[in-house]
């Protein structure tokens, strides 16, 4: 679809920037020392560490990438959303007390307190830039997403605006402005959303007229010219004379009872109509340079039922292999939460284990309760006529432009911070991971503190660099689902060593080094040689790959573990105290 | 904005073990109710399709029951734990984070 620039979405946006421009060159008094400019001194209060946990979790997969699963292929999107909380109980009652009392900066303090073990920093260093750069990818695509309805530039222009302003960000204040962002975004998120949800609420459902159904339901196709440019149903694509574009879609076909419109709904009557409608659901269908998108009548009830999205089909295939790759991505979000870098760090920024575990129960209950409202603004997107049929990334702030042009710049602009504070994170999870470790190890000795933040800034425009590129070489791919594989390697590389260095009193320093770098390749070699990899990346036929399902967790997650169980037991243990 | 020292409540080991089991025994709870939630999308899709609560299908009930879930038990734990510990001052803290090795056996 071509969007117009909506300069109110602009100058909202422009001011939450400045805002957060602001309070890093505000901040950055606090970060002069390498324990300010890494872990905020560890003074960070511990309600507003957990709102940041919530600004720095929830990210653009989060927010756009499962509201449009939801809107496109109903609850599949919402078992994303029970994944991806699920791993805070993990990093609540397994990993945080242990990390905060052994970590000072990075992942690899935690992981290397027992051991004082260059292979083990090494390797930990690495995992978490994999980790990191594999997270950016989405954070930068969805950034890229939101710039075109925001400002009606191209996708490069929005990847490279967000990266130029995070490292920004890190580069000034480190981790107290990064802090104050995220705690600024998590805020904005849950509470839009939740307006949002009251509007979806108050607006209910309402079929979609007899007279209007021929015209809104006709296929709509897009046709890729040699000169690059698109046709629409035969015509070029434009606002002009002879010209047209896409239809925004999302229509009510039938309610309970022949109804016509509901009104104002509650929040359980909500599912019990939709379970008694039909939807327009709408799949596209690609064939050389022509893809034709149609609506297919689907009722609420097979909305409500996993399944329906290509990815996780194998929920109801009879091959036990499709229904592997289903339980492995469920397993991969469970683990891989407390093995994602940029939130072990977070636990460095306040000053005990007690705030810890706090700020982990204030973190756990805001994405818990945000997570829940994904349900209904997927559901609310789907039903909103507001869709691009073209880019399920654009479901959320579609439906907020539903309601209003307001609400639409307001959401933009909260959704950009969204990436602004995910990406801060993990940005200056990356840097502190190549000066707090990576280089000592490389020059043989430690750096001074000034020595170390300058580093860090270095390190930061580097990372910062690298995630403009790949975000723009990787703009076709729906932001969640790259997630998933971050989430993936996440889990293989980094729990099992986490997890049996802090609980294993046999683990060696070989045994942990080992499990990093073996579930790190694994989950890697698997997802490269997997069959989504050579359909969505490579552009060659799914079945041509000879690995049986796409999700690594279930075979990399274990194999990690069994590498550091039987590593460690033919080595020495020269650990100095385990808990 | 002061983001200097600060006074740091460390806990004492008998606190530590016995927060660390009772967190383990939820992480068991909770990871079992995952488990059958999964086990239940693959084999038994038919179960998540009806109506057991509210007349809301139970793909729901039990997605939100097990985000609500997560949250109550983090509340639980949070409570058994609170009031535990006791103060000392940042330079404990720093000193344990450095050596990383406060609880020798």
């Amino acid at each position: 679809m071509i969007y117009e620039v909506n300069y109110t979405a602009v100058t909202i946006f422009t001011l939450i920037v400045g805002l957060t421009l602001w309070l890093s060159v505000y901040l950055a008094k606090s970060a002069t020392s390498a324990s300010g400019f890494f872990a905020a001194s560890g003074g960070i209060h511990w309600f507003v560490n957990g709102v940041a946990f919530a600004g720095d979790y929830l990210s653009a997969a989060s927010f756009l990438g499962i509201c449009g699963m939801i809107a496109f292929y109903g609850y599949d999107g919402f078992l994303y959303s029970i994944g991806y909380l699920s791993g805070w109980i993990v990093a609540l009652l397994v990993v945080a007390e242990p990390l905060k009392r052994r970590g000072k900066y990075t992942f690899a303090d935690a992981l290397d307190a027992a051991f004082q073990s260059r292979a083990i920093r090494l390797s930990a260093s690495i995992s978490t830039l994999v980790v990191s750069v594999f997270y950016l990818i989405p954070q930068m695509v969805g950034a890229g997403a939101l710039v075109q309805p925001l400002f009606g530039l191209p996708h490069w222009v929005g990847v490279t605006m967000v990266g130029a302003v995070v490292v920004a960000i890190v580069m000034t204040a480190g981790m107290v402005s990064t802090t104050y962002v995220q705690f600024l975004k998590g805020g904005l998120l849950v509470f839009f959303s939740l307006i949002l949800t009251i509007l979806i609420l108050q607006r209910g459902f309402t079929v979609v007229p007899e007279s209007e159904r021929a015209a809104r339901l006709a296929d709509q196709i897009v046709e890729k010219t040699t000169d690059g440019r698109n046709l629409i149903n035969g015509l070029p694509q434009g606002r002009g004379p002879g010209e047209t574009d896409l239809r925004p879609v999302g229509e009510v076909l039938e309610l309970p009872d022949g109804a016509t419109a509901t009104g104002p709904v509650g929040p359980f009557e909500f599912f019990r109509i939709l379970q008694g409608s039909t939807i327009a659901l709408w799949r596209g269908k690609t064939v050389e340079n022509r893809t034709t998108y149609s609506a297919t009548p689907t009722t609420g009830k097979e909305i409500l039922r996993p399944g329906n999205l290509p990815a996780l089909k194998g929920i109801r295939s009879e091959k036990w292999a499709d229904r592997l790759n289903f339980v492995s991505l469920m397993l991969a979000l469970f683990c891989g939460t407390a093995a994602l870098p940029h939130i072990l760090i977070r636990y460095y920024t306040v000053k005990d284990q007690a705030s810890a575990r706090k700020s982990t129960i204030v973190g756990i209950a805001t994405i818990g309760f945000f997570y829940i409202l994904t349900l209904y603004l997927g559901i609310g997107a789907m039903t909103s006529g507001a869709m691009d049929v073209s880019d399920n990334n654009m479901a959320a702030p579609l439906l907020a432009r539903s309601f209003s042009n307001l609400l639409f710049a307001l959401i933009s602009a909260v959704a950009f911070t969204t990436v602004l504070g995910t990406v801060s994170g993990l940005i200056i999870a990356a840097s502190g991971a190549v000066a707090h470790d990576l280089v000592p190890l490389i020059t043989g000795r430690p750096l001074v503190d000034h020595a170390k933040i300058k580093v860090a800034k270095i390190s930061a425009l580097v990372v910062g660099l690298i995630a403009i590129g790949l975000g723009i070489a990787f703009q076709k791919m729906n932001v969640n689902y790259l997630v998933g594989w971050a989430f993936s390697v996440a889990a293989s590389a980094n729990l099992p060593a986490l997890i049996m260095a802090l609980f294993w009193s046999r683990a060696t320093w070989q045994g942990i080094t080992a499990s990093i770098m073996v579930g790190m390749v694994s989950a890697l070699a698997w997802i490269l040689l997997s069959g989504d990899t050579f359909k969505d990346v490579y552009g060659l036929a799914a079945d041509q790959s000879w690995i049986p399902f796409s999700q690594p967790g279930i075979v990399t997650i274990p194999l990690s573990f069994l590498t550091l169980i039987l590593v460690s037991l033919l080595t020495t243990n020269t650990r100095k105290s385990v808990l | 904005m002061d983001h200097g020292e600060n006074q740091v409540q460390k806990e004492d080991r008998e606190t530590v073990i016995r927060n660390q089991r009772f967190g383990l025994k939820l992480f068991a709870v909770y990871a079992v109710t995952y488990l059958l939630f999964i086990l239940c999308c693959i084999t038994s899709p038919d179960l998540l399709a009806a109506t057991l609560f509210l007349g809301i299908s139970n793909s729901v009930v039990f997605g939100f029951g097990l985000i609500l879930l997560a949250i109550v038990i983090a509340l639980i734990y949070g409570l058994a734990c609170r009031g535990s510990g006791v103060v000392s001052t940042a330079a404990a803290r720093d000193a344990q984070t450095q050596t990383g090795s406060e609880f020798k056996r």
